[in-house]
């Protein structure tokens, strides 16, 4: 018994400090590579600093009012539609297509997902030039292809009232890949006996989908929601490379709002508050997201 | 009975096989995209049957040095996936099994993913002309932490909260060493989950964009950027587009298949229980 | 900013005592490093760039980038202690960015040292591309002339031909004003049934590019270049708007709201439409068979009305580069005569004007006759310190006019605040 607890208080001290050299090189780095950044641009958001003209005065929240004032409005709406169509839409046919790959006994499971799965290898940039090759309005396949079914031609990315939907739909293509893996790879890990056993009870399909997989899943599918989300949130890529955010401002997501203050405008003090503000409203999603989740 | 089964089957093959399409012609036109001309590219309606050449590829490597941005890339993100995953998984395993720093640390290592990439390409950009780090890989692989290895740790904690606490346990009474029980124990239990990381985090590095775009030189210019400067004021190289990106999926598809029941398996261990 | 003036004065110190040297040795051990767009001008170059490598033992890296990349890869290098690029090309709407920000050299001393003569330039490309303030930054290098591309086939048919005199009652002619070219195209398109005009509306350079010839050519301007009042609501610009946003939506291609000069120049190699008013240096891609289907069908001529929009690229040394006696002596290089005719040749824009008069040049490039005409009646945007969010700005104005239906004249006049806004404390309008 001595002896045992002797071990026992001897090994809690080395794990005292043997966990703190296991954490030391993830909190240095990660201090230096994001923390430091940071608190760096948190300081230029609040002073007046137009990269033309040099650092100028100390600026209060000179930039935040401005920026408030000015599109944050419209771009953090349009940011919002874009993050909760991607996220719905893409949840929604991932796990729906994970269920259908999950079933005991499909011919075919591997071709599918080989194909299903492509998307993940490929840049978001190669993407983007792909869809607006096939998306331009007089020289795209899509149009022309939609034409042999009667529909006249449409302007995809530059017709304000589609601007949106064609960029979520790219957005889908791209993105329900890495949802729709996560997502069956939880189904793969979720014990089959619950699921046998409603079976064997009598419960038909949507009564274990609802009463027996939801409930083992949901861990699952609130981590995936909350990285897709924070991921959404961001988009930038694929903004930058299909509208610049337009026609007019229907796809310009704060994201891009920041870099085009930045790099375009300049003002690094506003561009620096919008991000900053940015990141309150992805930290406070966040956590409405995980306390959402946590009650039901 | 046997009847609901065959038409569930007949629909399951309906949706999947329409997904599969809808993902896979794209990627078809691609391919066909990349062996015509420009001329042919544009043509509504297209042409069925078409005289393919290797123009594009041949323009890609011997004048675009495709090469060069595909080794930069295969450095960088190779080099990035590897620092991740050492350092990554020790933390995570502290993390995890000890609750080091408190439950403070999961959620401020969480929050740095939050961070929108744009606010640190300035300050990176400054400090790297300073300390000499512009346009090198060590440079662009310093950066590529910042989003990686967050995502490394998240995922490795949930694979090592798959390992039966028991085990490492078990082998600390036992008088094994602390980073003996890591290396000996946790790390080949929590392999396919290591494997899978690995590929996760590759993926993100090869495909990264802004980072790239903003802080690599001619010397390191990566294949995404490589790719984006294919758009010109007077034309996109459409050919020569779709020629990189298909030589860009090519070694991805190899990995993929090379361990692809790895990356399923790994998943699945780490997908993360209660 | 004051650590870039004094790199100035040490480089020009530097650069006053190398005459003594000779030019081989200004260029050991440094490489030459340029950021440039890839376009024509940039392969041209590329083709002949071992010249200066072999004469100066030295090395020219050029990396060619998207035009939309350039800047944002540019401001954050010279911000830096030391360039990341030795020689810069800089583009007209960043000339007063650049001046104000001191990030390039004044060459005035290097020119005077080395008698180059700057003559040989268009006059417009100078004061555009060369002289800020009366001090000369930049020799100009080539330029972006813009005007009316359009089926030299089509219009030249007789059948067409005597349409167009049925409609109008007078013989054909290339619209003069753009009254006049906004109901040409219109009609045209239908009697053709296909698109009148190929147009680019996407957000920033694209849709302000165009828009700006409009303006122009109505004889409006952004701002009283005198008083720097903005004058962006004058009925001038009212009416360039209006005639803009009446051929997006009734001639141009569809989806022409989302379109950038890639796809106006892939609408026209694939010949669905008859008008465009863009960029000259595209005509070399609508030439080439592997490209395009209107080979030798498309010809060139000025924009409409009183003037055009015109932008260029000039040669700058950075304040803050390695080593400005091996910049400069690149410079003067790729600006010789010899340089800058083979670099023509090549399918360059030449800036400087004996070029235009050269027989050989002309043969190969017959549309490049036009040229001179465009030149004398075109002006830039204007030269101030934030002339690239002015660009920003007119592209948030264009957007609610063609996105969002609000009337022109409300949008514009919405818009003046934030014109004014942009010129305060400009020190270069002084």
């Amino acid at each position: 018994m001595t002896v045992t607890t002797t071990l026992n208080h001897q090994a809690g001290k080395r794990r005292n400090w043997a966990q703190y050299v296991f954490l030391a090189p993830t909190a240095i780095v990660l201090t230096l590579v994001v923390a430091a950044p940071l608190l760096y641009s948190v300081y230029l958001s609040f002073q007046t600093y137009i990269i033309t003209y040099g650092m100028g005065d100390f600026a209060g929240f000179g930039n935040y009012q401005s920026v408030l004032a000015d599109d944050f409005g419209s771009v953090s709406w349009v940011t919002l539609k874009l993050t909760f169509l991607c996220v719905t839409i893409e949840f929604f046919v991932a796990f729906g297509l994970a269920l259908l790959l999950n079933q005991p006994h499909l011919p075919g499971r591997q071709f599918y997902l080989i194909i299903l799965l492509t998307p993940i290898l490929m840049t978001p940039v190669a993407i983007a030039l792909m869809f607006r090759l096939m998306f331009n309005p007089s020289l795209g396949i899509v149009n022309w292809l939609i034409g042999g079914l009667g529909i006249p031609p449409q302007g995809w990315f530059g017709d304000p009232h589609l601007a949106l939907g064609t960029v979520v739909f790219v957005d889908v293509w791209t993105e329900t890949s890495m949802m729709l893996l996560m997502l069956y790879a939880g189904l793969k890990s979720m014990p089959m006996e619950p699921v046998e056993a409603a079976r064997i009870d009598g419960a038909n399909r949507f009564h274990i989908l609802r009463y027996v997989v939801w409930p083992l899943m949901r861990p699952v599918i609130m981590v995936t929601l909350l990285i897709r989300m924070i991921a959404a949130l961001k988009s930038y890529d694929l903004i930058y490379m299909l509208t610049q955010g337009g026609p007019g401002k229907e796809t310009e997501t704060i994201s891009f709002y920041a870099y085009r203050l930045g790099f375009r405008f300049l003002d690094i003090g506003q561009a620096a508050a919008v991000s900053f503000i940015l990141l309150i409203v992805v930290i406070a999603l966040t956590l409405f997201l995980l306390r959402v989740m946590r009650e039901n | 009975m046997i009847g609901e089964s065959r038409w569930v089957q007949w629909a399951s093959h309906l949706i999947l096989g329409t997904a599969s399409a809808l993902v896979l012609l794209p990627l078809l036109w691609v391919l066909r995209t990349s062996f015509v001309d420009k001329v042919v590219a544009y043509r509504m309606p297209p042409d069925l049957f078409f005289t393919p050449t290797l123009d594009n590829y041949r323009a890609i490597l011997l004048e675009f040095d495709f090469g060069t941005f595909f080794l930069n890339s295969l450095i960088i993100a190779l080099v990035t996936t590897v620092i991740a995953l050492v350092i990554g998984s020790l933390a995570a395993y502290a993390i995890d099994r000890f609750r080091t720093g408190g439950p403070v640390v999961p959620v401020a290592i969480l929050a740095t993913q939050m961070m929108p990439p744009i606010v640190l390409v300035i300050p990176f950009f400054l400090i790297f002309k300073r300390v000499g780090l512009a346009d090198t890989h060590a440079g662009l692989i310093i950066t590529y932490l910042t989003f990686n290895l967050p995502y490394v740790v998240w995922l490795m904690m949930s694979f090592f909260k798959r390992v039966p606490r028991e085990l490492d346990e078990a082998a600390l009474i036992d008088g094994a060493g602390f980073f003996g029980v890591f290396w000996h124990i946790i790390l080949p239990a929590a392999l396919p989950g290591i494997g899978a990381a690995g590929v996760l985090s590759f993926v993100l590095c090869w495909n990264e964009f802004l980072f790239a775009l903003m802080l690599s030189g001619q010397e390191t210019k990566t294949l995404p950027v490589a790719i984006s400067s294919l758009v010109t004021q007077q034309g996109t190289a459409i050919g020569a587009v779709c020629a990189s990106t298909v030589l860009a999926i090519a070694p991805m598809v190899i990995i993929y298949f090379a361990i692809r029941k790895l990356l399923v398996a790994g998943l699945s261990l780490g997908a993360v229980k209660g | 900013m004051k650590l870039g003036g004094l790199t100035t004065i040490l480089a020009l110190m530097l650069g006053t005592a190398a005459p003594a040297l000779a030019a081989g040795d200004v260029c050991k051990g440094s490489d030459i490093n340029i950021l440039m767009e890839t376009v024509p001008d940039t392969d041209a170059l590329s083709s002949i760039k071992g010249e200066f490598e072999k004469a100066h033992d030295t090395k020219v890296n050029i990396e060619a980038v998207n035009y939309s990349l350039m800047h944002e890869k540019l401001v954050p290098s010279l911000t830096a202690s030391t360039s990341s690029y030795d020689v810069l090309i800089v583009d007209s709407y960043w000339v007063g960015e650049f001046k104000t920000a001191g990030w390039i050299q004044d060459l005035d001393s290097l020119i005077a040292r080395d008698k180059v003569d700057t003559s040989v330039y268009f006059p417009s490309l100078m004061a555009l591309n060369g002289k800020v303030q009366g001090k000369t930054y930049m020799l100009p290098f080539w330029h972006y002339a813009m005007g009316i591309l359009y089926r030299k086939d089509i219009v030249e048919d007789p059948a067409f031909q005597a349409a167009y005199k049925a409609e109008f009652k007078r013989d054909w002619r290339v619209p003069a004003t753009l009254e006049e070219f906004d109901e040409v195209v219109k009609w045209s398109g239908k009697y053709k049934n296909m698109s009148g005009i190929a147009m680019a509306g996407q957000r920033s350079d694209p849709v302000v590019m165009e828009a700006t010839n409009y303006l122009f050519g109505e004889g409006g301007d952004f701002y009283d270049r005198k008083t720097w009042k903005p004058t962006i609501a004058s009925p001038e610009a009212v009416k360039a708007v209006s005639i803009y946003a009446d051929l997006i939506r009734n001639a141009a291609q569809p989806g022409a709201l989302g379109a950038n000069f890639d796809d106006v120049a892939n609408t026209l190699k694939q010949g669905k439409a008859i008008f465009a008013i863009s960029y000259l240096f595209l005509y070399p891609t609508l030439q080439d068979p592997k490209d395009s289907t209107v080979v030798d069908k498309m010809m060139f001529a000025p924009v409409p009305g009183k003037d055009s929009f015109l932008g260029a690229w000039g040669w700058a040394i950075p304040s803050n580069a390695k080593n400005t006696g091996c910049s400069w002596e690149f410079i003067k290089w790729v600006e010789s005569k010899d340089v800058a005719y083979k670099r023509a040749m090549a399918g360059g824009q030449p800036s400087q004007s004996w070029i235009y008069k050269d027989p050989a040049f002309i043969k190969k490039w017959p549309v490049m006759a036009q040229v001179g005409t465009a030149l004398d009646h075109s002006k830039g945007l204007p030269i101030m310190s934030r002339s690239t969010q002015l660009v920003e700005t007119f592209a948030e104005v264009m957007g609610s006019v063609l996105a969002d239906n609000v009337a022109p004249k409300d949008a514009l006049e919405a818009s003046e605040g934030k014109f004014g806004a942009l010129v305060k404390g400009d020190p270069l309008l002084k």
